[in-house]
């Protein structure tokens, strides 16, 4: 096909659709006029896209609406009874379902808790603990030893793996403290989820930030959030083990259950460990605990 | 294009009800969607009542996530954009998807206005075969096709699904329209056109 043919052709679907500008219709008329192949392919495609469009709807049961009121009213129900049972601890009360957002700009309640001081005075010092001890270590690990032969030198190797995974777990706390001394109101941190959402599928550390906030949070609405924008990623082997992670130590029963079904979702045997776990913890509610049954059911 | 920014200005200003705690809402939001939801889902799974469950799990998970809905969205987007994760996971979990062309009903005859016998069997058949080459389109394909012409998405939009630039979306729509008209045409035998002449 000729460069013109090809460029005439991908503008025959705005032609049929009445997009065009009149001068471009007028030029495509005319190339059509004089060009066999490309009026063949206008009339083929004209058929095509008229047949499309007579296509008649296609009609649901009259069942449809009735599942739909039958789930929406249970779900209520359900999400009602949940938050009856929501902790009263260091996690957000949302009493009424509503937008963070919307409930500060009613002067409504915020139950938002923040370290005190003193809290986070210890969380530094223990930091700064954890920080000598390390630097210390390092030191003596980098003093040159008696030469002693093999031994002295596998011990420093395994010195240095320790350390290591020292530091590494030093680099977590301080994301850890850094995100609980966040001073950012609920709505700017559902923001930024909102942001990260539209990260690409690629992009890890936005990954690792929802994690961390799925994880951390002190919000009910954010941390669902953090998990509903991780259903984007759900085929990477770290968000599942994120989730495992996180639900052991999760104590909102609706975000616990909203965790179960992403496990669930993903239908890894891999998670059923998790799974397991939850049907016999004694601190997890009978809601949650059915829904881990019913997730494992799914899996099998 | 007033009525559909009016219509979309009202499915926004439902859903932030809706997040807001007045889950009312939320079954207008169905009365207005759920059909054509459901034609997606047909046309998509070739399944009727698999597409009932879908339709129920799509609204399923705006009642479940609908905190996390933005104050600039757009809820056919944000519709569709749970619609093709609800299809994915029900994919996933083995459903064969057999051609809609397979199911009787999907074959049944059109009631037309044509009085003319030799018509009515035309349109038939060009119904027949057009819900065949689309369940033989790769899925990708016939989503963004059923997206932007049943749908009614606009390009930009099924670009931000698919997280791609309108340009690479309409690139990608010319290709699925063109691999259907050589199914449909191939179908078809290459038979001759009908009488009607082309609009432009």
């Amino acid at each position: 096909m000729k460069p013109d043919c090809t460029r005439i052709c991908e503008r025959l679907v705005d032609l049929h659709d009445g997009l065009c500008t009149d001068a471009e219709a007028q030029l495509i008329r005319q190339h059509l006029a004089s060009c066999d192949e490309c009026r063949r392919h206008q009339e083929e495609l004209h058929l095509v896209l008229s047949a499309l469009e007579a296509l008649p709807p296609e009609n649901p049961g009259p069942g449809l609406d009735i599942k739909f009121n039958a789930m929406l009213s249970r779900e209520l129900q359900d999400e009602a009874t949940l938050r009856a049972t929501e902790p009263q601890d260091a996690r957000n009360k949302n009493p009424h379902g509503a937008n963070p957002s919307a409930r500060e700009t009613k002067g409504g309640l915020l139950h938002f808790p923040r370290p005190t001081a003193w809290v986070q005075l210890g969380l530094a010092a223990s930091l700064m603990l954890v920080g000598g001890i390390t630097g210390a270590l390092i030191t003596r690990s980098l003093t040159p030893a008696p030469a002693h032969g093999s031994t002295a030198s596998s011990a420093n190797d395994d010195t240095r793996q320790q350390l290591a995974a020292l530091q590494s777990r030093l680099d977590a706390m301080n994301q850890i403290i850094a995100y609980s001394l966040s001073h950012q109101p609920d709505s700017q941190r559902l923001t930024q989820v909102a942001l990260r959402a539209d990260a690409p599928a690629s992009d890890s550390a936005q990954v690792t930030a929802l994690l961390g906030m799925l994880a951390f949070d002190p919000s009910t609405n954010v941390r669902l959030s953090a998990l509903e924008a991780l259903y984007r990623h759900a085929d990477q082997p770290l968000v599942r083990d994120g989730i495992m992670a996180s639900l052991r130590r999760e104590r909102s029963p609706l975000v616990q259950v909203a965790m179960i079904d992403f496990l669930a979702s993903l239908r890894d045997p891999q998670a059923d460990q998790a799974l397991v776990h939850i049907t016999q913890d004694p601190a997890a509610t009978k809601q949650v605990k059915d829904a881990a049954r019913r997730a494992q059911a799914l899996s099998l | 294009m007033g009525d559909i920014r009016d219509t979309r200005d009202e499915d926004h200003a439902l859903m932030l009800e809706v997040r807001d705690g007045n889950t009312a809402c939320l079954g207008k939001l169905f009365e207005r969607h759920s059909r054509p939801l459901y034609g997606f889902f047909v046309r998509m799974t070739g399944q009727r009542t698999a597409s009932e469950d879908l339709v129920q799990q799509v609204f399923y998970r705006i009642l479940k996530y609908r905190h996390s809905y933005r104050d600039e969205g757009n809820f056919r987007t944000w519709m569709y954009h749970l619609a093709r994760r609800v299809a994915t996971d029900h994919h996933n979990a083995g459903a064969r998807t057999p051609h809609p062309a397979a199911e009787p009903e999907c074959c049944e005859n059109v009631p037309d206005q044509e009085p003319h016998a030799a018509a009515m069997l035309e349109q038939n058949d060009n119904l027949a075969l057009m819900r065949k080459a689309l369940a033989q389109l790769a899925p990708a394909e016939r989503e963004i096709i059923l997206l932007h012409r049943f749908q009614e998405l606009p390009h930009e939009e099924i670009a931000r699904l698919h997280n791609c630039s309108t340009g690479a979306m309409k690139v990608r729509m010319h290709r699925a329209v063109q691999s259907l008209r050589q199914r449909f045409m191939a179908l078809s035998g290459h038979r001759p056109n009908t009488k009607e002449a082309p609009a432009s």
